[in-house]
């Protein structure tokens, strides 16, 4: 019968290494992957992936062990990204100011001169709505993926980011707007006005 | 209502209001343009929510024993309190538990006074002297673990 995250969780508190390993065996793959659809990096990805289980460990003490497991594990990997983001942030830059205004297109994030154009024949729509979506600006990636990949409400995006809810859609609108011009230049993808 | 594709969205991502939704509901039966939106961005949610195949690297597994490390000689509060007590309790008396076991009994004492020809009392130290010697050597053999 397998064992539940709670009682994995109270040997772990106890300080048994085979807890630490079973915890760790369960959750890495996922904290490795919001991490990696966040920094799309994947040393930064597997960075974060230490970080966060370094804090989950450390901490299980304050965890409440009647809440699920899973929601804390996500709030400290999106911690453990926005303290990074800032970290990485230029002094004296906010975050909200690296964010494009409403006139920017994807085209300017791109990171290199890739004609785009030239593999559009053999990739999939999916292939370049994710390599769009690695190419949006942070804060905006992380509100797609947190709306579309976790499922989470407006409302509780922003309690997670500490982001306004305002900016919450702000960027979530704006961020499929761009995603939905870039598709607009394959396969026909029609943009409302 | 006009058209809204703002409002679309919030359709789609289940943030209407039950009124919001009654009236965006009413328009889309009369809006021939708002349908084809909507069926846009439902292909284009279909497309947003397909999971992406991302490969855990191999280098989590080593990962794994680092963040173990790390944090497997961090004092654990819940338990401290228990287990620290009786450990301390078990460091502090182990000496001296020790030693008592080799406090001989009375059939024992006079055995070890026939055969040392001493009287009891003195029998009695030289088990105490054995005692302290034994606890000395197990506080130092502790010390060096350290």
């Amino acid at each position: 019968m397998p064992i539940d995250d709670r009682q994995v969780i109270i040997w772990c508190r106890e300080g048994r290494e085979e807890a630490y390993r079973e915890l760790l065996t369960r959750y890495e793959s996922y904290v490795y992957k919001l991490s990696y659809s966040l920094t799309r990096h994947r040393e930064d990805a597997l960075d974060l992936t230490q970080e966060t289980f370094i804090k989950i460990l450390n901490g299980l003490n304050g965890f409440q062990l009647h809440k699920p497991f899973v929601p804390w594990l996500r709030q400290v990997t999106i911690n453990a990204y926005i303290a990074f983001l800032k970290k990485k942030a230029p002094p004296g830059v906010s975050l909200e100011h690296e964010l494009p205004g409403e006139k920017t297109v994807l085209r300017d994030t791109l990171a290199g001169p890739d004609d785009l154009h030239q593999e559009v024949e053999w990739r999939d729509t999916r292939r370049i709505l994710q390599e769009a979506t690695g190419r949006l600006p942070p804060i905006y990636r992380m509100v797609i993926y947190l709306r579309h990949q976790e499922e989470m409400s407006y409302q509780d995006i922003a309690d997670a980011t500490g982001l306004p809810l305002g900016s919450v859609k702000t960027y979530l609108f704006r961020a499929r707007k761009h995603l939905r011009q870039e598709l607009s230049q394959f396969y026909g993808w029609e943009v409302s006005k | 209502m006009t058209c809204d594709s703002d409002k679309l969205q919030s359709y789609l991502d289940g943030e209407l209001d039950r009124g919001e939704k009654q009236q965006l509901e009413q328009h889309l039966g009369q809006c021939s343009l708002c349908r084809q939106e909507l069926t846009r961005l439902k292909l284009f949610w279909l497309e947003l929510g397909a999971a992406e195949e991302i490969t855990p690297p191999p280098e989590l597994i080593y990962l794994r024993q680092r963040i173990i490390s790390s944090v497997k000689n961090v004092p654990r509060i819940s338990e401290d309190s228990g287990r620290g007590f009786w450990e301390t309790q078990r460091q502090v008396w182990q000496p001296a538990l020790l030693g008592a076991s080799y406090i001989p009994g009375v059939e024992t004492l006079s055995k070890l006074g026939r055969a040392t020809r001493k009287q009891i009392p003195e029998v009695l130290s030289m088990s105490a002297a054995m005692a302290r010697f034994l606890a000395s050597r197990v506080g130092k053999s502790k010390g060096g673990d350290r």
